[in-house]
């Protein structure tokens, strides 16, 4: 191994996947402190800005409007949605913050929605605090093209692997590249996590690999809220899952197979998305016999277009074509595309995204930062429910831009400090050495098992509804047994070439990431928001105001609980 | 496998799908001087690629087919259908 050669480069901030949260967090820290270098590092092309998933969503940005009172939108989302897990003090700050930021990143270039008199323009669904405004889908291609001019570096196609520390600090990251397996060691006085959740590679445009979390994990930070991992929005067409023909408002037309209308019985009142109540419909209607379940595919998709694109023709000439192109090819796989029902299955979106945070975006690992979906529910900002859309679509792009912001003025400040007094990042060699040898020992085994068999693996215990939604002591039990069982092929992983070992890496990643997702869900033993235990059907107030630490110790992996310190906070159960 | 066709005849070599495929799935061939699908089974058939290319060269077929899904249920006995016994 030590015949691949070597590439080692300096920064003041590294910054790790350049999507919307890495962009962000890029400028933010560039424009704070100019003097600085920042350098963002991506598997796949950020510098020209269609690196992540910004630039495939719906394009939705949802903030608090004029027209809502930002103390209203607290409220709801401590009550309704966080369910008293919320970080209060961070989720006040969002609530003030959101309407300034979109007027940001327009400052950086981003095409927001405008009325002809030049307010964004809006659109509000039920009677809930929020609205919900669109941008184009060229949105980090334009933020790229604004972090070029302002000379902030990137290294495209080098995919990350692992942090590097020197005594208790991150002092940098080594990677490899994708094209020429050149290894990367980059030292660096700060360095921002910015590159996703885990997804498990089940909906097809979900493709967070975690990559980051279990990097995070490996240099002793903290997890938080990893029982709240796994996201179930919509439903997807029962012939085909794998496409990911997904009936994203599903939930609100559903049928059994005797024509009973699913959705009031189960989930009456306006909701502002998904939640674990249109699963337990399917789950219990399924096992009752009255199954196979349906979705008036006809209805829900009108509801759909009237809630999602709004925006008049022509206003976001990018998205109109990308998302019509994706429709056409979507519903080309249905059977008959004029019916009107189709037999579903649950749509299964993976998102753990549990790497803690304070309110800096500050992992408990000095030095180290993370933005965007990776620490999603590990900022506690939005408490009881697993990574965009949670429960309130749209607020993905936003806590991507308001996490970049706030981890990237931090870590332009800590590297500043850290440069004026002088300290330069050291970084033991001996570690980068150990690092490299294990990063390519797939390439070198005659014989094993190919990543794509273990990912298949676990996705067969992490899909099913009756473990990873609807949970119940026993069932966990043997799903966690099944994860841990998978450990043991890790070794035997195989890959024969640079493309492939990424794949070993989401391999290795799934399977931390299904234990964390387990283990804490086996230890909350109560029902909170996206959390539901058939055992323990009740919210337990009095003994489960807590958040669930993971971390590692002793190379095991151990849980805690942290009280939610709810009495400095303005809303209590 | 999905298929991702590149029309060598309308292509212009510009490299815009190189740099927007986000899965590693497009390269750029140095020799041929066009781009080269390299991995078509990782394509997760977001057709951004085909939507961004200038010349119009690119077609993104999928064959959802050629890939697994878990069943629903750990306890179901078969994969995509939960029918009533
Ligand atoms: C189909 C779809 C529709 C959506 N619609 C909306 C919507 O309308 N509104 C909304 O608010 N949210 C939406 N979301 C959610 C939203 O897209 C995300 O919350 C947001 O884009 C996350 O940004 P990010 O920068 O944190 O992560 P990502 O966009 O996932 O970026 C991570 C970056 O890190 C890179 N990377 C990953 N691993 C490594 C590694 N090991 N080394 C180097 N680089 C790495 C990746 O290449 C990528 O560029 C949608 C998501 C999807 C999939
Ligand atoms: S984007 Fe189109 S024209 Fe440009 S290189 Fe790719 S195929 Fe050729
Ligand atoms: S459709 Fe998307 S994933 Fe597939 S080749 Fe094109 S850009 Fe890559």
């Amino acid at each position: 191994m030590s015949r691949i050669p070597e590439k080692e480069i300096q920064t003041d901030i590294l910054v790790i996947g350049g999507g919307i949260a890495g962009l962000t967090a890029a400028i933010t820290a560039k424009e704070k402190v100019p003097e600085i270098d920042v350098l963002v590092v991506d598997k796949a092309t950020a510098s020209a800005g269609w690196a992540g998933k910004a630039p495939r969503t719906a394009g939705h940005l949802t903030f608090v409007t004029p027209e809502d009172n930002p103390e209203d939108f607290v409220r709801y989302v401590v009550y309704n949605i966080g369910c008293f897990l919320n970080d209060q003090i961070l989720l006040r700050e969002y609530a003030y913050a959101t309407r300034y930021l979109i007027e940001q990143v327009n400052s950086w270039g981003v095409n927001i929605l405008r009325r002809p008199d030049g307010k964004i323009q809006y659109n509000k669904i039920g009677p809930f605090p929020w609205g919900t405004t669109l941008a184009d889908l060229d949105m980090c291609a334009r933020l790229a093209s604004y972090a070029g001019k302002i000379n902030i570096k990137f290294i495209d196609k080098v995919f990350i692997t692992d942090l590097l520390k020197k005594d208790e600090q991150v002092v940098g990251a080594v990677g490899f590249s994708l094209l020429d397996g050149i290894f990367y060691v980059f030292k660096s006085v700060a360095t921002i996590l910015a590159c996703g959740d885990q997804n498990y590679g089940l909906m097809p445009l979900w493709n967070g690999n975690g990559s980051g979390i279990l990097a995070a994990y490996k240099a002793g930070a903290e997890m938080r809220n990893a029982e709240f991992g796994n996201y179930g929005g919509g439903f997807l067409n029962a012939d085909i899952p794998q496409s990911g023909d997904w009936l994203v408002t599903g939930q609100d037309f559903l049928y059994n197979a005797v024509g009973e209308y699913l959705t009031p019985k189960y989930r009456p009142g306006p909701r502002p998305d998904s939640d674990p109540e249109s699963y337990l419909a399917w789950y219990r209607e399924v096992l009752s016999g009255n199954g196979p379940i349906y979705v008036d595919v006809l209805t829900s998709t009108l509801d759909n277009q009237r809630k999602f694109f709004f925006a008049p023709p022509g206003a976001r000439p990018l998205a109109d074509k990308f998302w019509k192109n994706l429709i056409m090819k979507t519903i080309s796989v249905r059977k008959d595309p004029s019916a009107k029902l189709i037999r579903v299955v649950h749509a299964f979106q993976g998102e753990l995204s549990c790497v803690k945070v304070d309110q800096n975006y500050s992992t408990t690992v000095p030095g180290l930062f993370a933005v965007g979906d990776i620490s999603f529910s590990g900022s506690a900002l939005y408490g009881a429910v697993p990574s965009p859309p949670g429960r309130i679509k749209g607020s993905g792009l936003m806590h991507a831009i308001f996490s970049g912001v706030k981890g990237g003025s931090a870590a332009a400040i800590y590297a500043k400090a850290l440069k004026v007094t002088g300290v330069k990042p050291e970084i033991n060699y001996s570690q980068v050495k150990e690092l490299k040898e294990k990063i390519f020992e797939p390439l070198n085994l005659e014989k094993g098992i190919p990543p794509t068999e273990i990912i298949y693996r676990v996705q067969e215990v992490i899909y099913p509804l009756d473990y990873s939604i609807i949970k119940r002591e026993d069932r966990l039990k043997e799903a966690l047994e099944k994860t841990l069982a998978i450990y043991e092929e890790l070794d035997r992983i195989k890959a024969k070439d640079y493309h492939e070992l990424t794949k070993c890496i989401f391999a290795k990643s799934m399977v931390t990431c299904a234990e964390m997702f387990y283990r804490a869900s086996l230890m909350r033993r109560e029902s909170r928001g996206f959390h539901y235990r058939e055992d323990y059907p009740e919210r337990d107030d009095k003994n489960w105001l807590k958040w669930i630490i993971i971390k590692k110790e002793d190379e095991r992996m151990r849980l805690y609980t942290e009280p939610v310190p709810i009495e400095k906070y303005p809303y209590k159960p | 496998m999905h298929s991702i066709r590149i029309d060598p005849a309308k292509c212009t070599s510009c490299q815009m799908c190189v740099k927007v495929c986000w899965e590693d799935v497009i390269r750029w061939d140095e020799g041929a001087g066009k781009p080269i699908a390299m991995y078509p089974e990782d394509c997760v058939v977001c057709g951004l690629c085909e939507v961004l290319c200038p010349a119009g060269a690119i077609e993104v077929i999928p064959d959802w087919q050629s890939k697994r899904w878990p069943r629903e249920l750990s306890r179901a006995p078969n994969a995509a259908t939960i029918i009533p016994s």
